[in-house]
């Protein structure tokens, strides 16, 4: 099976795959990528209004393949004070 | 081998020579399995239980759309599925994860154990009650632990039963679950497993080479994890 290389900036930090993951094809590895973002997201939040997930798929040349996103946008509404 | 089941009953209370001897005659005879083989299937009805003898295995539950969820790790000394002598189906199938040899335990012979020594019935019950309590810290640390801390935790679970076992070397053990299977067995996908074991890397937590897990530091591997090996009750 090729393997493909997931990286993922939570708009904090970016981490780089170096070791990769086998998985079927391209479409699977799409799958892959749209999946973690929840799962990441799900350990980071609620900290922050404005926070983006990224996954950048790369294959084994080290092209990138595939790029998903996730937004979270959070704000207050008639609050009249900042959150803070 | 036998003796890491006596070594781990004698956990619950000690042996006498007779009783020892008479656990070493369990097993009737020893199959070979090769990696990924089934040791037991799910809906079987079993006369006879399985004991791991060397190698590693898992339990687990096939889901709709070929989903699988392993539900626990057995080691060398694990009955795989001593609860089939009362309970029938078998709710599970069982696999061997690494080439295992097993011990086929007839269950007339666990009865004829019992007939003759009432007191290893304790020992039994409490083997079969372990087996529960680990299932219970597995769904707690499913439902409310982060991916790392599942597979701190887990990494914990394991390098406790193998060092109480006696397999734990140089600070670490053959861990042959692949990714995949470290992620049916924490609910997560693989690609979720292989960051969370890379952050388990960098934070120099382990390493993980060669189906080989060492942990350079456990008390560290512990406390990330929020482990504590009570329930696993092998204290004595």
């Amino acid at each position: 099976m090729p393997r493909f290389f997931f990286d993922i900036d939570d708009g904090e930090s970016r981490e780089t795959d170096g070791r990769g993951s086998e998985l079927l094809n391209a479409q699977a590895a799409r799958n892959a990528a749209i999946a973690i973002l929840p799962d990441v997201a799900r350990e980071e939040l609620p900290d922050g209004d404005r926070r983006t997930f990224m996954c950048k798929v790369r294959d084994e040349s080290d092209n990138v393949i595939f790029i998903a996103t996730l937004s979270l946008v959070a704000e207050w509404i008639n609050r009249g004070v900042s959150a803070k | 081998m036998i003796e890491f089941l006596i070594r781990k009953l004698e956990r619950f209370a000690p042996l006498t020579a007779e009783e020892r001897e008479s656990l070493k005659l369990l097993p009737s005879k020893v199959r070979n399995f090769e990696r990924g083989q089934t040791i037991a299937q799910q809906g079987a009805r079993p006369d006879e239980s399985a004991i791991l003898l060397e190698g590693c295995a898992f339990r687990y539950k096939l889901l709709k759309e070929g989903a699988r969820q392993i539900v626990s790790v057995q080691i060398p000394g694990d009955f795989v599925d001593l609860h089939c002598f009362v309970l029938r189906p078998l709710d599970h199938a069982v696999a061997a994860a690494s080439p295992a040899r097993v011990g086929r335990v007839p269950h007339e012979a666990i009865r004829q154990l019992l007939a003759k020594h009432p007191r290893l019935s304790e020992s039994l019950m409490w083997d079969i009650a372990v087996d529960g309590a680990i299932s219970r810290e597995w769904l707690a640390n499913q439902g409310r632990r982060s991916a790392y801390e599942q597979l701190a935790h887990l990494f914990c679970e394991l390098y406790f039963r193998m060092d109480w076992a006696g397999l734990v070397q140089e600070q670490g053990f053959e861990l042959p679950l692949t990714q995949i299977e470290l992620g049916d067995a924490c609910g997560l996908s693989s690609v979720h497993v292989n960051r969370s074991l890379q952050a388990l890397r960098q934070d120099g937590l382990i390493t993980f080479e060669n189906h080989r897990l060492t942990v350079p530091n456990i008390e560290a591997l512990v406390s990330q994890a929020d482990f504590d090996p009570a329930y696993l009750h092998l204290l004595g």
